[in-house]
């Protein structure tokens, strides 16, 4: 993004195997990553496009781009994103073993539909996003927090 | 005069057990002997009874104790139950009231045409999902109606998403789906258009 590398907080991919996209089988062999690939992303004169897919498929064999897109090997449109790419920035705030690994001071979201980016906003922390994306807590996590009071 | 008598009556046992712990060591080599005689003649060392006392002290006390921080746990979790709101999960589901405008293949396939500069998608309705489109109206039935829709709903973890598509009415009932839009509803919030509604 603007000639910069940096991480996203969102996965573009699900959408496009929520919306029908074949997915492949990915190997999971890293409890550090639990969707079994790595995307690369390019944000070009406001579209948004999937440059790279690293990873193991299930039986040995390498994924890439080419893989999912045959025909657009080196760069797909990803017409099928609507949401926000977020992008953390600043601090990690805290380090934990879920969702992208951490809390950081504040995140650049911005705005996509049908894969074209549409505006952009600052959101002071990141754990508000994080917070969603958990299982609610059970009732003897409650019951310690409430005990812990 | 008791006392001493007392003595040799404790003498005598303490004689006659060390002779049947010496004659069993010989009869029973495999038996371990010395330390054990008077477990084996049903005695218990005072380490044995103090060990004894604590486990039966302790047990009835976390009996005792536990129970009712068990019932007590337990009426915690009903009363954090009745206190939290209801859960408000919903499943995936068109209603009428989803429904937002009664389209043609035709006006829908020009709408949803995908056209990039760098051209990195097929220059089709839905581009890289154009496959699952063919598929989707190959149903279509004569006399069936395509309307455009947006449903909200929330998932197991409370998140609201928003799927957007296309679906068909068949007689008036609402029938097969093709989403062209699935997301948590926060990360959709800023988003303004509408399934086939020009962008």
């Amino acid at each position: 993004m603007d000639g910069q590398r940096v991480a996203l907080h969102c996965n573009p991919l699900t959408q496009y195997w929520n919306l029908g996209g074949t997915r492949p089988e990915f190997e999971i062999n890293c409890t550090a990553n639990w969707r079994g690939y790595v995307a690369s992303w390019d944000l070009c004169d406001g579209r948004l496009y999937l440059t790279g897919l690293h990873g193991t498929l299930e039986g040995g064999g390498k994924a890439s781009l080419g893989l999912l897109f045959p025909r657009y090997p080196d760069r797909a449109f990803a017409h099928w994103f609507s949401g926000e790419l977020i992008i953390p920035q600043g601090d990690m705030l805290e380090s934990f073993h879920r969702g992208y690994g951490g809390r950081w001071e504040r995140s650049l979201r911005i705005l996509v539909s049908h894969g074209i980016a549409g505006g952009s906003r600052t959101v002071a922390d990141t754990s508000s996003t994080e917070a969603a994306r958990q299982p609610p807590p059970s009732w003897w996590e409650r019951w310690l927090a409430k005990a812990g009071d | 005069m008791i006392l001493r008598h007392m003595l040799d009556i404790y003498l005598i046992f303490g004689a006659a057990t060390l002779g049947v712990a010496i004659l069993r060591m010989f009869t029973h080599p495999d038996e371990q002997a010395a330390s054990d005689v008077l477990m084996y003649l049903g005695g218990k060392t005072r380490k044995q009874r103090w060990e004894e006392r604590l486990i039966t002290a302790l047990s009835l006390l976390f009996i005792f104790a536990g129970w009712p921080a068990i019932v007590y746990m337990f009426y915690v979790e009903r009363h954090l139950q009745a206190k939290e709101p209801a859960s408000k999960t919903s499943e995936f589901c068109i209603k009428q009231s989803d429904l937002i405008r009664h389209m043609s293949i035709a006006q829908i396939e020009t709408l949803e045409r995908i056209d990039d500069p760098m051209h990195a998608a097929p220059a089709l309705p839905f581009g890289h999902l154009n496959e699952g489109w063919r598929k989707f109206i190959a149903q279509l039935h004569p006399g069936d109606a395509l309307w455009s829709f947006s449903t909200n709903w929330t998932d197991e973890f409370q998140c609201d998403i928003r799927d957007d598509g296309y679906v068909i009415v068949r007689e008036g009932l609402i029938g097969d789906h093709y989403l062209t839009r699935s997301g948590y509803g926060f990360s959709c919030a800023g988003l303004q258009d509408q399934p086939g509604v020009p962008r």
